[in-house]
């Protein structure tokens, strides 16, 4: 079994998804960042599941926690006295990434690929039921919001039969 | 009279997001983490208006949903979905269960008020007197 697309179109997917979020709920324009430095300081992770009737995908976001800071900063600075808690600056990063997962959704339909999406988890998961003996397509996309590097990655691959 | 608008969200940063955005009008905001929380709430509180999520831990909000316009008392309540999840089938079952707007996330602040506004009465502030 083949897996439902090729690397260069989840790369596609990527780079016109990741930048939508931003734009929208950020108001930052990204930039993509071919050469950037991992691993990323203090790294805050989130990953959201799809799960299709033919294929199954992982989406994982990771951000260093000052840009987990600004983008709570951006969203919720006009909280008053609002200062974001750990778990807080975790939530947004699995807000953001379920932002973009839905985006990736609405892509994976076009290309005829139907299924839901699971609430985020922080951390980088494997939720069960996805495991395969395939190999994944692995797509790995890098930012540049400002002042801080990000990545987003899109693995893809068909269900276990 | 404050409005009363319950927010169901597993996502802390949304549920703070809405207060932010809400904060300038005479709205008395409730939060639920979840579609179970959310159902507890709105029988405590009869809101005037649900934003509610579809992706939740505990109870989605399909299921949310479905239980609300079961209950006399509750199903006439009017619910603006605010979700990541673009699925038409989703999409149909929620506009099939009343919803009165469905709003997929990334989203911007003032067309989401404007859909609020619609529904219920959105009233500035008054400036406390000095």
């Amino acid at each position: 079994m083949t897996n439902p697309l090729s690397q260069q179109e989840l790369i596609q997917i990527a780079n016109r998804s990741v930048p939508e979020v931003w734009q929208t709920q950020l108001k930052k324009e990204i930039q993509p960042s071919p050469n950037l430095n991992l691993p990323l300081p203090s790294p805050r992770i989130a990953t959201v599941a799809w799960t299709g009737s033919s294929a199954s995908a992982e989406m994982v976001l990771t951000i260093p926690s000052a840009g987990a800071q600004l983008a709570a900063q951006t969203l919720l600075g006009a909280s008053g006295n609002y200062v974001p808690e750990d778990t807080d600056l975790d939530d947004v990063v699995g807000e953001l990434c379920n932002m973009v997962a839905g985006r990736v959704s609405t892509e994976l339909r076009q290309h005829g690929l139907t299924g839901t999406l699971h609430p985020p988890l922080p951390g980088r998961t494997s939720p069960s039921g996805t495991a395969t003996p395939f190999t994944p397509t692995v797509c790995l996309t890098h930012w540049t919001c400002g002042d801080y590097s990000f990545t987003f990655s899109l693995n893809i691959h068909p269900n276990v039969s | 009279m404050n409005q009363k608008i319950l927010s169901i969200d597993d996502s802390k940063t949304i549920r703070l997001l809405l207060a932010r955005m809400f904060r300038p009008f005479q709205v008395e905001l409730r939060e639920a983490g979840n579609g179970e929380e959310g159902l507890a709430q709105a029988r405590e509180v009869r809101p005037d208006l649900i934003i509610l999520d579809y992706n939740m831990p505990v109870m989605d909000g399909v299921t949310m949903l479905q239980h609300l316009r079961h209950d006399p008392q509750l199903k006439s309540i009017p619910v603006i979905m605010l979700t990541a999840e673009s699925n038409p089938k989703i999409i149909s079952t929620v506009a099939r269960l009343g919803v009165r707007d469905y709003i997929v996330k990334p989203f911007q602040e003032q067309p989401l008020i404007a859909k609020v506004s619609k529904i219920i009465p959105l009233q500035p502030q008054v400036p406390a007197s000095s």
